[in-house]
């Protein structure tokens, strides 16, 4: 059954990873279609929630604001987009219960590190349909002064797995408008729709040993990872992070997007038990590296 | 116009597929465990039964503790009468590294309630190392004569306060023509077990296994790790192989207690004074329900020989501060290394 599920996975990886060349090949290539590819490096902030329930200290929800901080590097043409992206975010947490003149310093510090090369399906002018692998790193640090030397949790995923993104491109005419009797004139302007789901599907998680500590009293364990921190297998932990969003393309042809993103992390794993989730609204600024070709 | 209205549809749906997908948050995740009297006590109960280090060692039947105390819990009494047991029950563990931490109180089992103090600074400054010490980083130091010798000391009172390495190799260089050094902990209630290491290590000058730790890793009471073996590096530039005294009494405890039990594998090494207060395992925190904290050991650790001293390390010689000669001046332990160091 073991063996089952591991070939199964392994199979599933090697698909994932080899998929997006087969409709590559029905596209323009070569040195034209590397010319033809649209740069981007966004920089780009965010707002949003983070909560968490980490049973290796704590049965409790905590949950508070999040300020995040972006960056990528995206490359788009006919037949594909990649994705380089980092972002962090940090905040302090709260519980819900309520003990007012107890108060902890409960800190949480966020990190995503994403890779995608997707691959389009299908030859729409409306839709444009993206399927490709992802690599991923997700590290969420959480620390409560209130557990001592238990302070650190932590939950670091690496994964590879699969990506979906659907984007839908569309124009706004010129054109004149009156609001709050204000004149105002609109350029034409080119806008993309889009929604993106990251799917990790073979993963390894770093979490605390068993009582949350490696055994400090060693020194060479202070800062160790042992085999009893390590879990993991294919959808195990479940996450899936999924982005929705609007780019809008300015008239020197660098762009901002706007967005919405929802992360979800579980890993059941008796006491060392972890879920968290995000909403994040956020705003970039996407520059172009590559100049536009004329027409 | 039929372009629009697809766009709008468009628009609409990828904003119901996000909002559907992320309002499965409420589904996934748990809805916390519930806040009231009965279930913090079994989630304190449960979580010391499965990560406790002790139970086997102390010999404490933790199911007879749950038997006598969760007739004491229900669901009125108030939260001043709940941290009271709960307290009692984790004051079972007899242990220091034990407590229960509330807006309103924070409990604590006295290890060393029934030993005599053995420690009297204000005496030592007044008899025998005067009102003049140095104060290097967290360590005064100064030099005793004692019959016609001269002696290092140095005090160091709490292992939470840290030591460079510029601290110990100065006061280890201005002591190099000593005849012996005293290395007072007495008092010293524990801290960061990095100032061991930092500490330790300026006394040998090869490298020595000083203990071995295990840690929990699973809800038996005897599922612990392999042993890992604690080794000790020489460090410093002026290692001191002298003969040294190591002063104690029953308030070292946790880092105080590993430093003995690290000096005490030296063969320079002799430690005088009473039984340290234990605390040789590193203590975990956690969480209830109602947000009250708390913590315990999660580990055990082992002299190389295999012996387990969490009770306490004995010292090589016991000696007790005498009332009498507490007022006539005299501070017995020290006068017991100063007369050992002489001879």
């Amino acid at each position: 059954m073991k063996l089952r599920h591991a070939l199964t996975s392994t199979a599933l990886l090697i698909f994932l990873l080899s998929s997006g060349t087969l409709p590559a090949q029905t596209f323009p290539h070569g040195k034209e279609a590397r010319k033809a590819r649209n740069r981007f490096l966004m920089i780009g902030t965010g707002l949003g929630n983070y909560k968490s329930i980490d049973y290796a200290t704590s049965p409790l929800l905590y949950s508070g604001t999040i300020y995040s901080g972006m960056a990528a590097y995206e490359v788009e043409s006919f037949e594909r987009v990649t994705f380089l992206r980092f972002r962090t975010s940090y905040g302090a947490l709260k519980s819900n219960v309520e003990t007012p003149w107890f108060n902890p310093r409960n800190l949480a510090a966020l990190a995503t590190f994403s890779y995608n090369t997707l691959f389009r399906l299908n030859h729409s002018n409306a839709w444009y349909l993206y399927l490709g692998p992802l690599a991923l790193f997700d590290g969420q640090f959480r620390v409560n002064t209130k557990y001592g030397n238990s302070a650190l949790t932590f939950n670091t995923l690496f994964s590879a797995g699969l990506s979906f993104r659907v984007q839908h491109p569309f124009e706004w005419k010129a054109t004149s408008f009156k609001f709050l009797g204000i004149k105002f004139n609109r350029r034409d302007r080119k806008l993309a729709l889009f929604s993106h789901v990251n799917l990790p599907v073979y993963n390894i998680l770093f979490r605390p040993t068993y009582v949350t500590i490696t055994n400090f009293i060693v020194p060479e364990m202070q800062m160790a990872i042992t085999p009893e921190q390590i879990f993991g297998g294919t959808f195990s932990p479940l996450a899936v992070y999924i982005e929705s969003g609007v780019s809008y393309y300015l008239q020197n042809n660098n762009a901002l997007r706007f967005s919405y993103e929802w992360s979800f992390l579980q890993h059941n794993a008796g006491d060392n038990k972890i879920q968290s989730a995000s909403h994040l609204f956020s705003f970039g600024l996407l520059l172009r590296f590559n100049p536009v070709k004329e027409n | 116009m039929q372009r629009n209205s697809y766009r709008i549809t468009g628009v609409i749906s990828l904003l119901i597929f996000t909002i559907l997908l992320s309002s499965c948050e409420k589904a996934l995740m748990d809805r916390q465990t519930e806040n009231n009297p009965v279930s913090n006590f079994e989630s304190l109960w449960n979580t010391a039964d499965q990560k406790y280090s002790f139970f086997e060692y102390k010999g404490i039947d933790w199911n007879e503790v749950y038997d006598r105390y969760r007739p004491m819990i229900s669901e009125q009494m108030a939260d001043e009468e709940l941290f009271d047991v709960l307290a009692a029950m984790l004051n079972e563990l007899k242990d220091g590294h034990v407590n229960l931490v509330s807006p309103f109180n924070i409990s604590r089992y006295a290890f060393n309630w029934y030993a005599p103090q053995n420690f009297d600074f204000r005496l030592l400054k007044d008899h025998y190392i005067g009102w003049d010490y140095k104060i290097t980083g967290p360590l005064i130091n100064t030099r005793i004569e004692y019959q016609g010798k001269e002696f290092g000391y140095i005090y160091y009172g709490s292992f939470s306060d840290y030591v460079e390495s510029a601290d110990i190799d100065y006061v280890l260089g201005s002591f190099y023509n000593t005849d012996g050094l005293i290395f007072d902990i007495r008092n010293n209630g524990g801290g960061n077990v990095n100032n061991i290491y930092q500490l330790a290590s300026r006394f040998t000058d090869r490298e020595i296994m000083v203990y071995k730790a295990a840690i929990k890793n699973g809800p038996g009471h005897e599922d612990f790790t392999e042993y890992e073996e604690v080794w000790l590096e020489p460090k410093g530039s002026h290692p001191y192989l002298k003969p040294v005294i190591l002063l104690t009494n029953r308030s070292c405890f946790s880092a105080a207690s590993f430093f003995t039990l690290a000096m005490r594998e030296l063969s320079q090494v002799t430690v005088i004074g009473d039984t340290t207060g234990g605390g040789l395992g590193a203590p975990a925190g956690f969480e209830l329900p109602n947000g009250w904290g708390y913590r315990f050991s999660t580990s055990r650790t082992i002299t190389p020989s295999g012996q387990n001293f969490e009770n306490g390390i004995p010292p090589d010689h016991t000696v007790w501060m005498q009332p009498e000669h507490i007022a006539e001046g005299k501070d017995d332990i020290l006068e017991a290394a100063l007369l050992n160091l002489a001879k």
